[in-house]
């Protein structure tokens, strides 16, 4: 398969993620003895300050740094996480659904960590100048010292997420993380650069899919018109209500269709629609919201090209 | 004496009728301003429905429609953020508060302060189609209320003027 680099992570995100695990690494060492604890807390400040910056690149940074690229609905997580469960979860340049689940619950509970790190150093107990009852000061304490326990368990679940998916997409995420680059299939670079209004064929198209389902399960043989047929004639209620592929397309997809709204679908065969799958872009758009509706998920490369060699055939 | 009693009713009825249709009667005379067009909201929002004429619904009932796209009347119609930022704004500055359309007006003074989500049952239109059977709403060519297309052939241009309306069967 052909596959190019691509730049995911700017400097910023790198330097951040490494910067904050070794203060993490450092602030755990010091947090047991009375004499490392100016050094914890110092630690911690500058650990709430990268928390700072980094949320504000969220909003102002680089095109995956930001949070709008990666954070999504939870029923698109949990699409995605059925997706990932069976093995087969789709491509995603920047964080995938879960991966950005991660990201927000470690960016929460650090900031947890550092804010009552703060306020129990400024407290009574180190003689600061926080004004703050004892059983106050103790419930802070409890909190800091709570929420930093959870925080090896999330690490834990973070660092298992990261190797299950460098194996389900076969490439080395952690290198990406220090490099900045991760592998893309062509075509999602191709999305990535605007090229999708590129001219494109429905041959060419199903190409790309075949080439996507190979780099995901290395057992995918080819598309197969059969299985696609079947896919787009099967009637299933994510939502309550039976619909297929049919439903608006047609058992006939040489055919016209009708949308619920009444409104006339043009052919979905090339064979009787020429400006079909002339657009990667448009085609998973539709794609993505069709199978939302029908399937209640994403497709998968493999279906998409399922169904695709099924359309080619008519 | 009879002809002279009819004629005061004559022009009641008349002057009830330009009333009515206060804009709708200047209608007849010029041509039909044509609802603002974007590409991107064709696309986007033309390609499951008729792109209804944003001068149909005030600001507020697009900015919820646009809210809430991950399900829109039972369907997915998620957009990227750029996409839906940008009808946002032009569906804001287009909307009814605008008067782009004659019927905005009737529109929001129907509507109060509600925030209708669609526009089939305004009360506007609803006693504008109040003399069609339901029947024909339901027909296999028409499918629903929403299709406005199906009668009105000009109806992406904002034209829904009643003398051109078609019903197919
Ligand atoms: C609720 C109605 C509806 C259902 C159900 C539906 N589609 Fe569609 N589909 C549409 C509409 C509307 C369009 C876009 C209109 C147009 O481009 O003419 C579309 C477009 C597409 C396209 C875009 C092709 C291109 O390149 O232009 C693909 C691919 C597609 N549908 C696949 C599917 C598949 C696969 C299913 C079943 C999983 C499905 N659709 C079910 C309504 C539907
Ligand atoms: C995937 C298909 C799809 C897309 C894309 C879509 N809609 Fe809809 N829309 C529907 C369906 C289905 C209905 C319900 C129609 C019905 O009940 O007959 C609807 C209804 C509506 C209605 C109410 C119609 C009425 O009854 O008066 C409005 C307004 C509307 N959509 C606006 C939008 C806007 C704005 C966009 C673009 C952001 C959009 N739609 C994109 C499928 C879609
Ligand atoms: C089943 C066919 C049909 C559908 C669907 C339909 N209309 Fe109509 N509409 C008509 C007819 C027929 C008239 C004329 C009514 C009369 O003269 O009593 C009309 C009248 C109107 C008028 C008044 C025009 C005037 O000159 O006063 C407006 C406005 C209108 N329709 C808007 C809409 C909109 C908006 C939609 C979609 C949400 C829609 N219509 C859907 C058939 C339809």
């Amino acid at each position: 398969m052909q596959q190019s680099k691509v730049k995911v992570w700017d400097i910023a995100v790198r330097v951040f993620h490494w910067s904050l695990t070794l203060l993490i690494l450092g602030a755990f060492l010091t947090s047991e003895e009375d004499g490392t604890v100016p050094t914890h807390a110092v630690l911690g400040l500058v650990i709430f300050g990268l928390l700072a910056l980094r949320t504000l690149w969220g909003f102002f940074g680089t095109r995956h740094a930001r949070f709008s690229d990666f954070v999504k609905s939870p029923r698109e997580v949990l699409a995605y996480a059925r997706a990932f469960v069976k093995g087969r979860p789709p491509a995603h340049l920047g964080h995938n659904p879960l991966g950005a689940v991660m990201v927000i619950a470690l960016l929460g509970l650090l900031a947890v960590i550092s804010v009552t790190g703060a306020v129990v150093w400024l407290g009574p107990e180190w003689e600061g100048p926080l004004w703050l009852s004892k059983d106050a000061a103790h419930a802070v304490k409890e909190v800091h010292e709570g929420a930093a326990e959870a925080l090896p368990w999330l690490l834990v679940f973070h660092v298992g997420g990261v190797l299950l998916s460098s194996l389900l997409e076969r490439q080395n995420l952690v290198r990406g993380m220090f490099t900045g680059f991760k592998r893309a299939p062509v075509v999602l670079l191709g999305v990535m650069l605007g090229a999708a209004a590129q001219a494109a064929t429905p041959p060419a198209l199903l190409e790309e899919y075949a080439a996507e389902a190979r780099a995901q399960s290395p057992t995918f043989q080819r598309p197969d018109a059969a299985r696609g047929k079947r896919l787009f004639l099967t009637e299933q209620a994510p939502r309550g209500e039976r619909v297929s592929c049919a439903s608006c397309h047609t058992a006939d997809p040489r055919g016209m269709g009708r949308t619920p709204a009444g409104k006339i679908v043009e052919p979905l065969a090339p064979a009787a629609n020429p400006r079909r799958f002339t657009d990667r872009k448009q085609a998973d758009k539709w794609f993505d919201r069709n199978c939302k509706q029908v399937v209640g998920r994403l497709c998968t490369p493999e279906e998409k090209g399922d169904v695709l060699s099924f359309l080619l055939s008519l | 004496m009879r002809p002279l009693l009819l004629l005061p009713l004559v022009l009641l009825a008349a002057g009830a009728r330009a009333d009515d249709d206060e804009h709708d009667g200047e209608h007849h005379r010029r041509a039909p301003s044509r609802s603002p067009q974007l590409p991107l909201y064709e696309a986007e929002c033309g390609a499951c429905h008729l792109a209804f004429p944003p001068g149909l619904l005030p600001a507020r009932s697009w900015q919820k429609l646009l809210a809430n796209l991950d399900d829109h009347f039972g369907q997915n119609a998620e957009l990227d953020l750029p996409a839906r930022q940008q009808l946002e704004r032009w569906l804001r500055e287009n909307a009814a508060e605008a008067g782009t359309q004659r019927k905005s007006e009737k529109i929001l003074r129907s509507i109060r302060g509600t925030t209708p989500l669609r526009i089939s049952t305004l009360p506007y239109l609803l006693s504008k189609h109040d003399e069609l059977p339901a029947e024909v709403f339901k027909r296999p060519s028409v499918s629903s209320r929403a299709n406005c297309a199906a009668c009105h052939p000009d109806a992406l241009q904002g034209d829904f003027e009643e003398d051109r309306a078609r019903i197919p069967r």
